[in-house]
């Protein structure tokens, strides 16, 4: 049984005619750590999005562990949105407080161990850090939690460089081992050493989804960065 | 869902304790801005008596500033919770959405009640400071007593429940109780509606709008059955009070169990 499955999804935005997601079918396992690639646009945050039941109204099927979205899916997943989604007036130690009364698997321990790697005090107000530190904040919850399944928006999208290398190691070295990680991103280059899996979404559809290992052997060993820019071509 | 609710007071109760607290000083200091206006009264300062009476005309003022705050944050803890960047937090918690919302929906409810419990108990607590700092008879009181006085003889003579009986006082108990957790679900189904629709701009505007418009429209249908009901049962306020609590009652759950289908099924956080 796969971890997430989408079967035939489609969906349409309220205010759009078209199609966000067209018929979108993937199964996806643990042990794996996925890209979802895509351009600005092309569906990626809409999978995430629906992925964590913030999109309701959609056709087709998403099972999580076989079953369908619902309270039990939410306490395997754990999502790091594209934006903050904290109340900006609270402490750090308000919001770990809540973190640990509300999510069984959330493990306190290793979220200090993690803020202070990343030199942020959780006696700081949220409003008070720099965008990249509030970023680092919602990655260290996110992955303080000893969840299924990680879902991951554009974890790097804000962020410099140097920063990012911090970013993808810090990720690499807390989640949960036999999970399953999706990490929605453009910024394939940062990324593509740690994927073992990518889908690739173009206007809503799935343009290529295999393992790394078989895009690289059959795209004459290009770099997955390489082929998404062939997949992507303007 | 108690885990829920129990989270969203912490979270929450630093504003709302601090405004509760204003409230209670604002009751404790009356009497004693009285007591101490009237003894300036006697030392003829102008300058004294200016700042006194002006305080005296501060804290009514005050007080309505704050309970509009109370009533303005409560209401707004649920759109932000709810249909801002949280929702992608909360939406996403491990538990029901019915237990997500309710749990909202509560917090802001005991957040208004516990206004209501502050007033009464404030205002308890200065009706006992009243009688310590002004014992003496009609005839020695000062000016400000007198009009303070003399507010509260006109709403006394102005009181609704004179001449009802302990059902209708019941009834209408109710009624006001009810009227809190009315404009909450009215609010909530605002801000769904606003979601559902195509509507890509302006949603803030366009939910408090709708909301306004339905309190009015609502207000009025209510106040037309009324209206026919006394003519029909020839001035008995029975039957209209109960008409009014049950149209209270029947716009509470279907205003609910709307909201809730919506959020269940058409939700679209964006």
């Amino acid at each position: 049984m796969a971890l997430l499955e989408f079967k035939n999804v489609s969906f349409k935005y309220k205010c759009s005619n078209q199609y966000a997601l067209n018929n979108v079918s993937f199964s996806l396992n643990e042990g794996q750590i996925v890209g979802l690639l895509g351009p600005n646009g092309s569906g990626k945050t809409t999978i995430i999005k629906l992925i964590n039941g913030l999109l309701r109204n959609y056709n087709g099927e998403i099972l999580v562990n076989g079953e369908e979205l619902n309270e039990k899916s939410r306490a395997i997943i754990s999502y790091l949105p594209d934006s903050t989604y904290l109340n900006e007036s609270a402490k750090i130690e308000e919001v770990i407080l809540m973190f640990k009364n509300l999510y069984s698997d959330f493990e306190e321990e290793k979220m200090r161990k993690m803020l202070e790697s990343m030199h942020i005090d959780s006696k700081s107000i949220i409003k008070t850090l720099s965008k990249g530190n509030k970023e680092k904040l919602q990655l260290a919850l996110v992955l303080s939690r000893n969840a299924k399944i990680y879902v991951l928006d554009e974890p790097i999208g804000g962020v410099d460089p140097a920063q990012r290398d911090f970013i993808i190691r810090t990720i690499l070295s807390n989640y949960a081992q036999n999970s399953l990680v999706i990490i929605s991103t453009h910024l394939l280059e940062d990324i593509e050493p740690i994927l073992n899996r990518a889908i690739m979404i173009r206007n809503g559809e799935i343009a290529l989804d295999d393992t790394k290992e078989n895009i690289i052997n059959t795209h004459e060993n290009k770099s997955l960065n390489d082929v998404f820019k062939e997949v992507f071509k303007c | 869902m108690l885990t829920l609710l129990k989270q969203n007071l912490i979270s929450t109760k630093k504003k709302f304790l601090i405004m509760y607290i204003i409230i209670f000083a604002f009751f404790i200091l009356f009497p004693i801005t009285l007591k101490l206006n009237d003894w300036i009264m006697g030392t003829s300062s102008v300058l004294a008596t200016i700042i006194t009476n002006l305080f005296v005309d501060l804290i009514p003022i005050l007080l309505i500033i704050l309970a509009i705050l109370i009533l303005r944050d409560s209401l707004s803890y649920i759109k932000d919770s709810l249909f801002s960047k949280q929702g992608y937090l909360n939406f996403t918690l491990p538990f029901k959405t019915s237990s997500i919302v309710l749990s909202k929906l509560l917090t802001a409810l005991i957040w208004m009640f516990g206004f209501v419990v502050c007033a009464f108990v404030g205002s308890l607590i200065m009706e006992g400071e009243m009688q310590i700092f002004f014992p003496m008879n009609d005839s020695d009181m000062s000016y400000t007593f007198i009009v303070f006085r003399f507010i509260t003889q006109i709403l006394d003579n102005l009181n609704l429940l004179e001449g009802t009986t302990t059902l209708q006082v019941i009834i209408l108990t109710f009624c006001a109780l009810l009227s809190v957790p009315y404009l909450i679900v009215l609010y909530l189904f605002s801000n769904i509606v606003v979601n559902i629709t195509k509507m890509k701009k302006h949603k803030k505007t366009v939910s408090s709008l709708v909301f306004v418009l339905l309190l009015i429209a609502l207000g009025q249908f209510t106040q037309l059955i009324i209206a026919i009901l006394m003519s029909i049962a020839n001035g008995s306020l029975l039957l209209p009070l109960l008409v009014n609590l049950i149209i209270e009652v029947a716009v509470i759950i279907i205003g609910y169990q709307l909201s809730m289908y919506w959020i269940k099924y058409k939700l679209e956080l964006v």
